[in-house]
């Protein structure tokens, strides 16, 4: 579309559709002969032209077609027309209330305020306000009061503001000057969609009473920061668009190796990031028989595919299970399955027959994605059996009942 | 071969894919807009041998058969289509489908004229001035 909108063609606006050249050879010369004035053929000026798209429906699905071009155009025109400071604050998107209310309850430790089995969104609320801490330790649940009369002047500006924008004239016409229709529509619908969107808010704002405004004001404070850790569980977004990093800590925990000696694991954080599917990864620089080698954001080794690769609450919920409870629960000494073994290192083999050398060792899967194993040591893991932590129950070896 | 072998012989001949081979006006509009063909052109094949004789004045003339690289499908602007229909009704050489520049269309039909026989094989492998210079050497038959 931008190739076509910069070109020097000349097209055709008639009956609310853009007829572009037609383009010829023997097979529609011989359609259209005689179909001329047809409604899909105009004739102007001798040339021909074929109905292609109405543009009032390239303005309605520009932003499903480009939407990099549309938020582009979208960020330019709301800067301009209204000011830098959003009026409504910091947008709470529908990704981080799938993450606040379907993928947070799961992992949280529930107390007595949060001790019910589906909690609801009102309830969440008023839980992570009483989380929420302040950097300088004060309880700091709820951000600013909202301003009504700030929105009120933003709305009363896009009212005087609004751009009438009327159809192009009929005939012939240059794909640039479609180009500049294009975008004076794109930024009358913008600012249309804001200007309802806003009234909407202020709406909805004047009916909320006391408790809602305060649970909206925690929703827009967490919004506004953009990262939120509670117990084991978190979530951080990633520069200015709308993903996220959403991570669940291990915890520090034990497994055992062949001969049933304890290697201590640190914690680290299983992360998804909700713009690249939904495989689960660490983020620390980590090391455990079911990564690759010992580096930040290795992906984990899973024996099952997840099922759902686009975002929503339940694959989050699933991918994170299933990273955590790999490195956990994953191992097993007896037939050391993962990349390595806890007890040694992989020793080089000959050829076996295909590919480059193999290396086999102690484990029942040799071959790493890279076609070759890094060398990862845990002894400086291993801990003695009577290890306090391990005596204590203040860490648990977690690959005793594996098979 | 008894009946039933030529039978299914024939049957299995009728099965056999073609191999897939653009139309004549698919080359020549592929050629028209790829070295931007327009009126000059046009007035050129009204006397391609001097034409020919220009661009090449030395006696034997070898020249680089261009690679071959005509689309499958071609659709035109009006103005390439008149063009690639003028080019069509102007130039009477079964050799036009091998050609790959315009210089091999100017020359196709006085090639044909002087050996009508050519291979195709020869034809998609050897620039068209070429064979003229090699058949002009080679003299009448």
């Amino acid at each position: 579309m931008k190739d076509l909108l910069e070109s020097d063609l000349e097209l055709v606006f008639r009956s609310g559709f853009v007829y572009l050249p037609l383009l010829l050879d023997p097979s529609v010369e011989r359609e259209i002969e005689g179909n001329v004035g047809h409604h899909a053929v105009a004739q102007v000026g001798g040339r021909n032209f074929v109905r292609t798209m109405s543009l009032e429906s390239l303005v309605g699905s520009y932003e499903a077609l480009y939407p990099k071009s549309y938020e582009e155009l979208r960020r330019s025109s709301l800067n301009r027309f209204s000011r830098d400071v959003s009026p409504t604050g910091p947008e709470v998107s529908e990704r981080l209330k799938t993450i606040l209310f379907s993928v947070l309850p799961h992992f949280v430790r529930r107390g007595r305020s949060l001790d019910r089995t589906n909690p609801t969104e009102e309830q969440l609320l008023d839980f992570f306000g009483k989380r929420i801490v302040s950097p300088d330790g004060s309880c700091e649940p709820a951000g600013k009061p909202f301003d009504r009369g700030f929105l009120g002047r933003i709305l009363a500006d896009l009212e005087q503001q609004r751009p009438a924008v009327e159809p192009p004239a009929e005939g012939l016409m240059s794909a640039r000057a479609l180009g500049v229709w294009l975008s004076r529509a794109l930024e009358a619908s913008i600012l249309e969609d804001e200007r309802q969107r806003l009234t909407r808010i202020l709406n909805a704002e004047e009916q909320l009473g006391a408790e809602e405004e305060y649970r909206m004001r925690i929703l827009r404070r967490i919004a506004e920061k953009g990262a939120l850790e509670i117990d084991d569980f978190g979530f951080c977004r990633m520069g200015a668009g709308d993903e996220y990093l959403i991570y669940k800590h291990t915890g520090e925990y034990a497994l055992k190796d062949y001969y049933g000696r304890p290697y201590l694991f640190p914690d680290c954080r299983v992360a998804v990031f909700t713009g690249a599917g939904m495989k689960p990864f660490v983020i620390e620089n980590y090391k455990h028989p079911f990564l690759e080698g010992h580096d930040s954001g290795q992906e984990i080794c899973l024996r099952h595919r997840i099922s759902t690769t686009g975002f929503s609450g339940a694959a989050v919920v699933e991918a994170l299970e299933e990273g955590v409870n790999a490195l956990l629960f994953g191992y097993s000494s007896r037939r050391r399955n993962g990349y390595h073994s806890l007890e040694g290192i992989p020793k080089p083999t000959e050829r076996l027959g295909f590919g480059p050398p193999l290396l086999a060792g102690p484990t029942d899967h040799p071959v790493g994605r890279r076609r070759h194993i890094l060398d990862v040591d845990f002894e400086d893991y291993r801990i003695p059996s009577d290890h306090p932590k391990i005596t204590s129950g203040q860490v648990a070896i977690t690959n005793d009942v594996v098979p | 071969m008894d009946l039933l072998r030529r039978i299914r012989s024939g049957r299995a001949e009728k099965r056999r894919k073609a191999p897939f081979r653009p139309e004549l006006y698919t080359r020549v509009s592929g050629l028209v807009r790829r070295y931007g063909l327009d009126e000059p052109f046009l007035r050129g094949l009204e006397r391609p041998g001097k034409l020919a004789r220009q661009d090449a004045p030395c006696a034997i003339r070898l020249k680089r058969k261009s690679p071959d690289e005509s689309p499958l499908f071609s659709l035109s602007t009006e103005e390439e289509h008149r063009v690639t229909l003028a080019i069509l009704a102007r130039v009477k050489s079964p050799y036009l489908q091998y050609a790959t520049s315009p210089d091999e269309i100017l020359v196709s039909e006085s090639l044909f004229r002087q050996n009508p026989f050519l291979h195709p094989e020869t034809l998609t492998s050897h620039h068209f001035e070429t064979l003229l210079s090699a058949n002009e050497r080679a003299g009448p038959k």
